[in-house]
């Protein structure tokens, strides 16, 4: 389960923070249906934050053995190590963030996590890394972290 | 809870270097958990969903601080029954559409964390959302949560502070209404005469305009309709002179909608504007049955000299007759009073 690694500093007041988190399956993400074919790459996935609040992402879960590359709504990487061949910029999830192996990768970036506007999209690509296809149904991504209310902080 | 276990408490924690609210203010936080069993019955069929809302109260006799929820649903997979949480203050705890049971949490080191924690008041209500897909649809599903927390005592100088264990200071327990003469929030202020007053140098008087009665101007605002097609004539545009020399302020509006037999009749849709160019409504909206009888949350100004005009067209057309509108604007005249 997620849990901070530190502890982060709360909002100045009158701003609230609330704990949340976003889960991405195939019930609400078109992107995340079909099969993946073994080494195939799948174009950008748009994973959609509500409206009423900034969110703070501070750690990932996942779930299936696709592996997958996030990036923040400003583009940046996540988890992307730059290298030449883009088969290895992706997360294994088996080792890392997949709740039947490690659990969770905490993110220590930021005062407050990776920040996103409300209605942001942060952007998911994912990869087979194996030798035969992958029904992505049975993918989850999950991002646990803060929103961040200001309605009466203006 | 005894008062004297509460000192003991506070006493220790106070030594073990806690932190302490201003005015000397301390917290004694009580372990307590909310058990909320719940069972998503079969049902629904193979193509549908079944859903079902369960509501927890909190109960007590002072705050209580969420910080954790256990489940007994514990799964590394995706078990195809979805949960949201909305909690007192009206937000939820997952974003979008919630959360697979599978994906949420289980117990122990596998409990959800809630951090930060979440004051509820005596009262609150926990709303918990379950949702069933085809395939979970043909079963039962029992689903255990367990809200986890502690209530927190509040003391100052060794006492308990008059917010805790009476509860009258608690915004919760506040009356509904707060004793003002205007008793019925949802009224608007003028209705109680409270609010924006008449600016000096002006007087209103009560006031209500209306276009032509039909019966004597029917070419106006009178549709003859035959066999579900309306024959003459189609839009019209009614129009209400504001006389010149004092403003107007509409407060509500009025639209008499009538047919010359019980088998002809028809909705009339429209759009409301002034002859300045200022539209009250910018796409046609069915009058009779949504503005008529509205008060305004706020007066409506036309200027003297002006005109209310409303374009309309009826729909939903039937029988054989003639229907016709008359509206009448409510509300008062601004004078500016000669001195």
């Amino acid at each position: 389960m997620y849990r901070p690694q530190f502890a982060y500093p709360l909002s100045p007041e009158p701003c609230e923070d609330q704990r949340c988190t976003y889960s991405f399956d195939s019930t609400n993400t078109p992107g995340l249906s079909g099969t993946l074919a073994a080494a195939a790459q799948t174009g950008r996935i748009p994973l959609s934050l509500d409206l009423d609040a900034d969110f703070y992402l501070r750690g990932i879960s996942t779930q299936g053995p696709v592996s997958f590359r996030l990036t923040d709504p400003e583009t940046n990487p996540l988890s992307d190590g730059e290298n030449a061949a883009q088969s290895t910029n992706f997360e294994l999830p088996t080792e890392y963030s997949n709740t039947n192996g490690a659990g969770i990768v905490a993110l220590e970036s930021g005062a407050g996590g990776v920040f996103a506007h409300g209605s942001a999209n942060f952007l998911l690509y994912l990869y087979n890394p194996t030798a035969s296809g992958i029904d992505l149904t049975t993918c989850v991504v999950n991002l646990h972290g803060i929103k961040v209310y200001r309605q009466r902080c203006e | 809870m005894k008062l004297e276990y509460l000192k003991q408490a506070d006493a220790i924690l106070t030594k073990c270097g806690r932190p302490i609210l201003p005015g000397g203010v301390t917290a004694v936080p009580i372990y307590k958990g909310f058990l909320m069993p719940m069972v998503l019955a079969a049902g629904g069929g193979t193509a549908g969903q079944r859903a079902v809302m369960l509501s927890k109260i909190i109960q007590g006799d002072t705050p209580w601080v969420l910080r954790a929820i256990s489940s007994d649903v514990g799964s590394n997979s995706l078990i195809g029954v979805r949960i949201q949480i909305q909690f007192p203050n009206g937000r939820y705890l997952f974003g979008g559409n919630g959360i697979d049971l599978g994906q949420f949490c289980w117990v122990g080191s596998s409990r959800w964390l809630q951090d930060p924690e979440l004051r509820i008041e005596p009262g609150g209500r926990i709303n918990v959302t379950l949702v069933g897909n085809a395939t979970t649809n043909q079963l039962d599903r029992p689903v255990n949560l367990l809200f986890e927390g502690a209530y927190l005592y509040f003391m100052k100088g060794g006492q308990l502070l008059p917010a805790t264990g009476d509860l009258k200071n608690l915004v919760s327990q506040w009356p509904r209404y707060q004793g003002t003469p205007n008793q019925n929030i949802l009224a608007p202020c003028w209705r109680s005469n409270e609010g924006i007053r008449t600016p000096p140098g002006f007087s209103d008087e009560y006031w209500i305009y209306s276009s032509p009665d039909p019966q004597d101007a029917g070419a106006q605002a009178t549709w003859t309709i035959s066999g579900a097609v309306i024959q003459s004539p189609y839009p019209q545009t009614i129009e209400i002179p504001i006389e010149p020399g004092s403003d107007f302020f509409v407060r509500r509006m009025l639209f008499d909608v009538s047919g010359t037999s019980l088998s002809v009749g028809a909705t009339v849709y429209g759009r409301i504007r002034t002859g300045a160019g200022y539209a009250l409504d910018q796409s046609y909206i069915e009058l009779a049955g949504t503005l008529s009888g509205v008060e305004f949350a706020a007066h409506w100004k036309v200027h003297g000299g002006d005109s209310i005009y409303i374009d309309v067209f009826p729909q939903n057309y039937a029988g054989t007759g003639t229907v016709s509108i008359q509206v009448h604007a409510e509300g008062f005249r601004r004078y500016q009073v000669k001195g």
